[in-house]
């Protein structure tokens, strides 16, 4: 009896060394995000003002594993962080929320950019500016939260 | 309300845009890349409010090349990449640059104060120009362009507010013709080649 839970134990570091040793990020989920990375803030926050101290956050999500869905995104550098898309219809460009989440498609990707998918930081506590990181956490439905370091990049390249 | 009497207008961008699409590059010059009108067509004109909260007239900026775009601050997506594609374009064209005017006309001015747009609009490029309005004005100098526009509220989201609005860039040339709409997502390289264009026909007509 003990001598077979040694065994498992042993097994259990084996594999998870291995594992470990090919993943680089752990990624029991299957799930890896690149391409990330936020516009710097047009505005700097000691406006009083409301309008333009937003920004927006842009990612590639790819998927190793099963369909998975982004269900929300949460940072402290804004008061509201919402998943949102933009789609044009009639000639307008209309933004709007993301209603139950983006989805992740199986051993696929979703990408967010400009003028599409992307998730949007409402009035922003602090200035966005080019260089600057700071950490987005990532909710999906079956993998969970992830949390990642947005990079800056300045409104005009 | 925004919607009404533009129908005809738009009709008649979409089908200069078609004509510009396919009428590309007769003598081998190198043809503007948006939806042309041929022939040009004077730019409407306006009278609205700078970022300063000086009155500023759209045909006083003539000699210059006009990148003319409508979008609203709170917007982070659409407006800003414009914004910097624009500013971008403007930027790669060196010492040519003096000879492009970037404008920037709110379509919500509930938001967009002047204290507002005096920030936003030179954070992309020193020499920008923001403008405002009482809703009337900026309706009105929509409309003389075809913009479509409508406020759309959004209960879900921490915005309140958003602005569908149409997302060309009007270019006008020196001598206050519109020559072309561009559409959203043009990219930068595409837009400083036909200000190129623009800034080599000079100033004779
Ligand atoms: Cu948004």
């Amino acid at each position: 009896m003990k001598r077979k839970l040694i065994l498992f134990g042993v097994l259990g570091i084996l594999i998870a060394t291995s594992l470990s040793a090919c993943g680089g990020t752990p990624a029991p989920t299957g799930l890896r995000i690149t391409d990330v990375w936020a516009r710097a803030s047009a505005m700097s926050t000691d406006a009083m003002e409301m309008g333009g101290k937003n920004s927006a956050v842009y990612m590639k999500i790819n998927n190793d594993g099963a369909a998975d869905k982004l269900v929300q995104a949460t940072s402290t550098v804004a008061a509201s962080t919402e998943l949102h898309t933009v789609e044009m219809k009639d000639g307008v460009m209309q933004m709007r929320p993301v209603e139950g989440g983006i989805d992740v498609p199986a051993r696929g990707a979703v990408e967010l950019k400009p003028g599409g998918l992307h998730v949007m930081l409402i009035g922003l506590h602090q200035d966005l500016k080019p260089g600057d990181t700071f950490n987005l956490k990532l909710t999906f439905e079956k993998a969970g939260v992830m949390e990642i370091p947005v990079p800056v990049r300045a409104l005009v390249q | 309300m925004a919607w009404h009497s533009v129908g005809a207008m738009v009709l008649w961008f979409v089908c200069a845009a078609a004509l510009g699409g396919c009428g590309a590059g007769g003598g081998g010059a190198p043809a503007l890349h948006g939806g042309r009108l041929d022939p040009p067509k004077a730019a409407a004109d306006f009278t609205l409010t700078d970022h300063h909260g000086n009155p500023f007239t759209l045909s006083g900026t003539r000699g210059k090349i006009v990148l003319l775009y409508f979008g609203y601050t709170a917007c982070p997506d659409v407006c800003p990449l414009t914004m910097s594609d624009m500013a971008g374009a403007r930027a790669d064209l060196g010492a040519d640059a003096q000879d492009v005017q970037i404008i920037f006309v709110t379509l919500d001015p509930e938001r967009d104060t002047q204290a507002v747009l005096e920030k936003y609009v030179p954070a992309f490029d020193a020499t920008n120009i923001g403008l405002r309005g009482t809703p009337q004005e900026i309706q009105t100098a929509a409309a003389a362009f075809g913009v479509k526009y409508q406020k759309k509220a959004l209960q879900s989201s921490a915005l309140g507010y958003a602005l569908d609005h149409s997302a060309f860039i009007y270019v006008i040339d020196r001598r206050g013709q519109l020559r072309e709409l561009l559409p959203f997502g043009t990219p930068r390289q595409a837009i400083a080649d036909d200000l190129k264009i623009l800034i080599n026909e000079g100033t004779a007509s």
